[in-house]
């Protein structure tokens, strides 16, 4: 890694750490920087397979599901700690993620998205309908008991610093990804996957093993989401919404850059919870519905044609320009 | 068998609703190379016009259907401008979200100003019902049917047979060499864009009788569109005529023997064999889905 790069760890760093001070107290605020945190796990997971090697993977709700469900349905069912539950999920999440991979291996673009789209919601279904084993459309709710051991804690603030780190460490691992093989290689895959394969890059096992630490690390923020929400349920860990949202993160971040899914969580999230609080509630709601999808769909709508690179690449483009600007000036020329 | 035969009956009565917003979704994929995802939201368009034309001027639907397919055309030709024509080039990323965003935006504004409340039209030929020995056929069922086999009988002619069908074929096949030969592909993409998604705003108001109205409906609409257009064969427009007819037949075949939840993890199967099986679909050429409309 380098210099800038630690540098820009260093600072998501602080900003984390500085969250619980800035939200304070009010429920509220504390909730956004807690879910600002899932949605950058999540969003990191899916850029390293929707970023790096640029397929448009719009099913990642699965993995997300199997690691809510699985370390819920252990620790309700069988008292198993969610610390080894997540275990459990990350494994499974892998494993559907590889084979989703392996499935769709000749799959491109549009399609690619279709495919594990249409797969995300046979798994929407299968999760309603198996009632016995996943509590249906009611869900589950996992019982407020604070411990360590349970992963549930009375202050927010512990989630923020737990959460918080597993997202430092995301952060970093991609860091190293896009220096090593992995990274080399999908840029290669993504740009052509032909002739990729033509220099030896293995295209399929990148392609696998990619989705399948996708996978693994969505499974992660499903088991966050699970553990700080404490209530899942079909729609709110395999819905489309849930696919889309990620995507919509780490296009607004940056896609294919490290530190784009945690400054897309940073601005994305915020702007929906605020929508929905001011505009998708109370008189307003009753008379307006729909209001908040509308200002979110322009909002949208607005930042993809003007910005398709995302907020980062543009703020980093700004940074380096300013400082050419400085360099070239003589100092205290101004 | 009666029952049987019923269903299937049924099946392919609403085989050709899917035809018709399939039809427009193929169309505009095989041409630009984008997968509407709003595609679903046009045919909710239509619906509405049709619905808002009725309770305004007593129009009905089966009379009102031109002027409701030219209103969904204007919001596709407003459309095409502001958000389809600057990511033409763009990444598949950008472009699949830039639709989603529109169908998110017009979803919305679409309740905001109705309500989530279930809509419908009528039509003066009424409930009744062809009766053949037990097999009922209602007549709004078999009109819209009609309507869509004629449509898209139609379209095909068009793009073989006239000299702007061919330039839209041409310019899917080699934008560049179409270039060369005169063609303005920019020309060509608004007018593909417009036509097939005026489609499914015709198809909308066509079956705007025998369907629900509802703001969300185009999106489940859609969701099986894609499924029958790379059943088909993406790009194909007697690839999708088919496969709208088979997954209208599947889709009641099993929801009156499975469940209506069934219904979709079988389609959704069915869906994700084929692209894994022959990406290229029933009818598509091999390769077709990266060379376009043959």
């Amino acid at each position: 890694m380098t210099r800038n790069e630690w540098l820009s760890v260093i600072v998501a760093a602080v900003l984390i750490v500085s969250f619980p001070s800035l939200v304070g107290h009010d429920k509220f605020y504390t909730d956004i920087a807690v879910l600002i945190l899932i949605w950058a796990m999540a969003a990191s997971a899916w850029n390293l397979i929707g970023g790096y090697q640029n397929q448009f993977a719009l099913g990642n709700s699965v993995f997300f599901a199997f690691g809510a469900y699985a370390s819920t349905l252990l620790y309700v069912n069988a008292g198993i700690s969610p610390w080894l539950g997540v275990w459990v999920g990350m494994a499974l999440g892998a494993i559907a993620s590889a084979a989703i991979a392996a499935l769709c291996l000749r799959l491109k673009g549009a399609f690619y998205a279709l495919a594990t789209f249409a797969l995300s919601q046979v798994v929407l279904i299968l999760l309603n309908l198996w009632t016995p084993y996943t509590g249906g459309a009611e869900g589950v709710a996992i019982p407020y008991n604070p411990s360590l051991g349970n992963m549930i804690f009375s202050s927010t603030d512990t989630y923020i610093y737990l959460y918080g780190a597993v997202v430092i460490g995301m952060i970093v691992l991609t860091y190293f990804l896009e220096k090593a093989r992995y990274g080399l290689a999908s840029g290669a895959l993504s740009a052509d996957d032909e002739a990729a394969s033509a220099l030896g890059v293995r295209v399929l096992r990148m392609k696998v093993w990619g989705a399948a630490l996708s996978g693994a690390l969505t499974a992660i923020a499903g088991t966050a989401y699970a553990q700080y929400v404490l209530f899942i349920h079909p729609t709110s860990v395999a819905g489309v919404q849930y696919s889309i949202q990620v995507c919509l993160v780490a296009i607004f971040g940056g896609v294919a850059t490290a530190m784009g899914p945690l400054l897309g969580a940073v601005i994305l999230i915020p702007l929906s919870s605020f929508l929905t609080a001011t505009l998708g509630s109370g008189p307003i709601a009753e008379q307006a519905p729909g209001l908040t999808l509308i200002v979110y769909g322009f909002v949208l709508l607005i930042v993809l044609l003007r910005l398709p690179e995302g907020v980062g690449p543009r703020i980093y483009s700004l940074v380096s320009r300013a400082r050419a600007r400085r360099v070239a000036s003589p100092a205290g020329a101004e | 068998v009666i029952t049987f035969i019923s269903i299937v009956v049924i099946g392919l009565l609403v085989g050709c609703l899917y035809a018709l917003v399939s039809v427009g979704l193929t169309l505009v994929y095989g041409v630009l190379r984008i997968v509407n995802f709003a595609h679903g939201e046009f045919m909710m368009l239509g619906m509405y016009a049709a619905y808002i034309m009725q309770t305004t001027w007593g129009l009905d639907p089966y009379v009102s259907w031109p002027l409701a397919t030219a209103f969904v055309a204007v919001f596709a030709w407003v459309s095409y401008i502001f958000i389809i024509k600057p990511t033409i080039e763009g990444a598949h990323v950008v472009q699949g979200f830039v639709t989603l965003g529109l169908s998110l935006v017009l979803q919305n504004v679409v309740l905001f100003i109705f309500t989530s409340h279930v809509v419908s039209t009528t039509t003066v030929i009424g409930e009744g019902a062809f009766d053949f020995s037990g097999v009922r056929v209602p007549y709004q069922d078999l009109v819209s049917a009609a309507a869509a086999v004629a449509i898209t009988v139609g379209l095909w002619l068009w793009l073989h047979h006239t000299d702007f069908g061919r330039a839209v074929r041409a310019t899917a096949q080699n934008p560049l060499a179409s270039r060369l030969q005169g063609i303005d592909d920019n020309t060509i993409y608004m007018w593909t864009f417009v036509l097939g998604t005026a489609l499914a705003g015709l198809g909308g108001a066509l079956f705007s009788p025998v369907y629900a109205i509802f703001p969300t409906v185009g999106f489940g609409i859609m969701l099986v569109a894609f499924v029958v257009v790379v059943l088909g064969g993406l790009g194909s427009l007697p690839g999708a005529f088919l496969g709208a007819l088979i997954i209208g037949v599947v889709e009641a075949v099993t929801s009156y023997y499975l469940g209506p939840d069934a219904r979709q993890v079988v389609y959704f199967l069915v869906f994700v064999g084929i692209l894994v099986l022959r990406p290229n679909g029933l009818l598509g050429i091999k390769g077709a889905e990266l060379v376009g409309y043959r």
